[in-house]
């Protein structure tokens, strides 16, 4: 079965790009538009990859992160912070939030791919 | 696998544009005494989002702005600085220049202004007073002027002359930039290393490689320049539990891993089962979630530090009980989402289809009509059922392009803003009724006329605080803009509570100008000559209303959207304009009418009433023309067979009807031969169909396959008066 990614942005564009490319690369991909959507959907479902956007409306990447880790479904699997910021003060919230790494923006669907390949093969 | 970037592109810029509305309105909104913190919070995530897309689709301009626009909103929300109206308007200008660069790429251009480096080096400014310590951030991505690329290629890449290519591919590449050759030792000898520094993207380097070789073979990657620090390119892993891959941070190129975090199990598991994959062929990886996991370093609180804290944190959203959505199947998820984005060709073509079924369905009423209605009862049922159907299809297909005229109110606020500072007013603007929707084609041809109007009132219309204080008014002046469904039509009002219109000055300036005007001509008449070309009552010209040339356009434009303006203005008290739309410019109701051996179509909207005149009712006036003495009345008479040079023979004026109408001109009688039927027609337009014709505003085609002509009132009523 096709692995499944969880793909959590505010901006319509970034989530298709991403979404598309994963899906051409032959992954189920689910789109969440915000941190509460995205926590919802991760609720309702299991996916084996969380990409979640840092800011967002409702509800932020790093409280998403802290949240999911708190559910036993979502301990151990891998997320992936999408962040234009590549300081270190982003970086170790999100390290502290449970995040299992990081891809700066902006990005381009090959290394996308490969990030998601080093991840979940 | 490649990846067609342009395929978002349209999806980006409408949403940027979402964005950069929202944060204008925001921004509008924002109390600088007290700013909301969710505001400023808001008006930062729109500045980020829009940088984030930019970045990764590759405008790089747009993200530079947005970079710098971001640093002075992200200090603003952590309350470092103090917002102020300097940094508004530098945040609002950003925004126009934004703004015009999505638009030139939308174009394929690329928005060229000196207008940029001065709005950023203020942004820059601004977002560094006050500041307690100023920490530049890295620019973002690649919209750096310049990076250094890391090249590596096999030796034997260029095939059997490799040196005559090599050669080439150095030259070609030291065009890009500046180039080393053969930079590191720590590459396989049969691997050559290059660095490359250069403005260009990493495409353009690809290229260069496409020309030769299969690119792909070429690693790429760029070098930062910052140095130290294992993290390439902007990724990298955490360091946490010494020992195992999952312990160790990676750092790769663009992304990275926390060792010892959560999921780095997983990640340990796909390079082992790609390991075990290549030894043994093939291979199964099973994610299993829930496995316990080795305890994280005391230091990195990977799971939640206190499950009763993150049980607190879950219990503060809605009731989390039976909140659970059914999930559809992955693979063909929705996107959330319960709107789609159509373009307007493709309703413009459901609307004409429509227009054309509602012509067929005529066309066969109008055959039915010589057939027995008891014999042939199914087929005039049916065709009832027809008539029903169409006209449901019709207003659901018109619904698609009804859009809320908020679309276009909502520029007004800084409209409005923009004006009265320039103007140094004090000025309010009070919205009602954004909500009522019109069709989408007029609320685009409206944005035009309204701005002028509402500048017009601010220049011309409210007066000085000083003047407003001594007339006993309050300091601040106000303008409305309001919006309500009438009747099938859209009426939209511009009203000030500024100075109104003088008569007197009206006058004279008409008289000047050698105007036209009747005898004791009544206050609306007076007002409408503030339409007439050229007309302008500004004591001194502005930049802000222009010379006058501009509301004879604003009642062109109207009228051409099959509209109407009138003016009410009392001394003193202010002006309101107010404009009466059709709700869409693709149908009309109308009544077909006979001129000779022709049939018109009027408006039904410009009707008043229709009489038979009687014997002595007509007469002709000297400078008048010829009139028609209705009611207390003299109504100039419109001979629709004249002004069309229809041959017919001499009737008396008692054989026909006269159509009492209402035009900007003032009220009319139009003189028909005969009244024939009301019906819905559809428009189609002269002009791009033929040419304009005036007195003429469009075309239909009758049930009976005939093109009827569907009169523009108000041009003739003008035409009437120069043939008198």
């Amino acid at each position: 079965m096709a692995k499944t990614i969880l793909t959590v942005d505010d901006s319509a564009s970034i989530r298709q790009m991403v979404s598309f490319t994963l899906k051409e690369a032959g992954y189920s991909v689910t789109e969440a538009v915000d941190g509460q959507d995205g926590l919802d959907k991760a609720r309702a479902s299991r996916f084996d990859l969380i990409f979640t956007d840092q800011n967002m409306p409702r509800m932020d990447g790093v409280t998403l992160i802290k949240q999911l880790r708190a559910l036993p479904n979502y301990r151990s699997v891998p997320i992936l912070m999408l962040t234009t910021e590549s300081g270190d003060a982003m970086k170790s919230q999100g390290r502290a939030a449970g995040a299992t790494g990081w891809l700066v923006k902006p990005f381009d669907p090959k290394k996308l791919l490969e990030v998601v390949r080093k991840v979940i093969g | 696998m490649t990846i067609d970037m342009t395929r978002f592109y349209q999806v980006f810029f409408d949403e940027a544009g979402e964005h950069l509305a929202e944060m204008e309105t925001l921004l509008l909104e924002l109390d600088i005494e007290a700013p909301d913190p969710e505001v400023l919070n808001a008006i930062f995530r729109a500045a980020h989002s829009i940088k984030g897309g930019a970045g990764t689709f590759g405008f790089h301009d747009v993200a530079r702005v947005t970079h710098i626009l971001e640093t002075l909103l992200d200090r603003l929300r952590k309350h470092e600085l103090a917002p102020t109206v300097e940094m508004i308007d530098a945040t609002l200008q950003a925004g126009d220049l934004l703004k015009a660069q999505l638009a030139a790429h939308q174009r394929g251009e690329e928005f060229e202004d000196p207008q940029i480096a001065e709005v950023c080096a203020r942004l820059e400014q601004l977002s560094q007073g006050g500041a307690l310590e100023t920490v530049p951030e890295p620019p973002a991505g690649p919209a750096d002027p310049c990076a250094c690329w890391r090249l590596v290629f096999a030796a034997d890449l260029l095939g059997a002359s490799g040196d005559e290519r090599e050669a080439g591919l150095a030259a070609a590449l030291a065009e890009l930039g500046e180039l080393e050759r053969n930079v590191s030792a720590d590459v396989p000898s049969d691997r050559l290393a290059w660095r490359l520094c250069t403005e260009v993207e990493r495409e353009a380097i690809v290229e260069i490689f496409d020309f030769l070789c299969d690119p792909e073979e070429v690693e790429i990657t760029r070098e930062e320049q910052t140095g130290g620090g294992e993290e390439e390119d902007g990724f990298g892993f955490f360091e946490g539990a010494p020992g195992s891959d999952r312990g160790a941070n990676q750092e790769l190129d663009g992304f990275g891993l926390f060792g010892g975090s959560p999921g780095m199990d997983q990640v340990a598991e796909t390079a082992e089962r790609e390991r075990d994959e290549q030894q043994q062929g093939f291979g199964f990886f099973e994610t299993a979630p829930g496995a316990p996991e080795a305890a994280p370093p005391v230091e990195e609180p990977a799971t939640p530090r206190s499950p009763p804290a993150a049980e607190g944190g879950a219990g503060s959203r809605p009731p989390a009980g039976g909140r659970r959505q059914p999930q559809p199947a992955p693979g063909r998820q929705p996107q959330g989402e319960s709107s789609i984005r159509v373009s307007v060709e493709k309703v413009d073509q459901l609307i004409n289809l429509v227009g054309e079924l509602v012509i067929t369905h005529a066309m066969l009423a109008e055959s039915a009509t010589a057939l027995d209605p008891v014999a042939q009862e199914r087929i005039f049922d049916g065709l009832a059922n027809l008539e029903r159907n169409s006209r449901d299809l019709q207003q659901a297909v018109m619904s698609i392009r009804m859009m809320p005229i908020s679309f276009v109110f909502n520029r007004f606020p800084r409209v409005v803003r923009d004006t009265a500072s320039a103007l140094g007013k004090k000025v309010t603007l009070k919205l009602i009724g954004e909500d009522t929707e019109l069709d989408k084609g007029l609320i685009e041809r409206l944005a035009d006329p309204l701005n002028h109007l509402v500048r017009n009132s601010i220049d011309h219309g409210i007066e000085t605080a000083q003047q407003r204080i001594e007339q006993g008014k309050p300091e601040t002046g106000e303008i409305v803009l309001a919006a309500s469904h009438r009747g099938g039509n859209v009426v939209v009002e511009v009203s000030d509570d500024g100075a109104g219109l003088d008569r007197e000055r009206l006058l004279a300036k008409a008289a000047e100008r050698g105007v036209a005007l009747p005898d004791n001509p009544t206050d609306k008449e007076v007002w409408q000559l503030i339409f007439a070309p050229g007309f302008s009552t500004a004591k001194a010209v502005t930049d802000i209303s222009g010379r006058g040339v501009g509301m004879d356009v604003v009642r062109r434009n109207i009228e051409a959207m099959n509209g109407r303006v009138e003016i009410d203005s009392e001394p003193g008290r202010g002006t309101r304009i107010t404009i009466r739309l059709p709700l869409t410019l693709a149908i009309l109701d109308g009544m077909s009418v006979r001129v000779c051996n022709e049939t018109f179509i009027l408006p039904l909207t410009v009707i008043r009433e229709s009489i038979r005149p009687q014997a002595g009712q007509c007469k002709t006036l000297a400078g008048k023309g010829k009139v028609v003495h209705v009611g207390e009345e003299y109504l100039p008479l419109v001979a629709l067979h004249q002004i069309f040079g229809l041959s017919r023979q001499q009737v008396a004026a008692e054989e026909t009807i006269l159509v009492i109408i209402e035009s900007n001109e003032g009220r009319a009688a139009l003189q028909v031969d005969e009244l024939l039927a009301q019906h819905q027609v559809v428009i189609k337009s002269l002009e791009t169909n033929y040419r304009k014709v005036e007195g003429i505003s469009g075309a239909t085609i009758m049930g009976d396959g005939r093109v009827a002509m569907i009169l523009d009132v108000d041009a003739l009523v003008r035409l009437s008066r120069k043939t008198p």
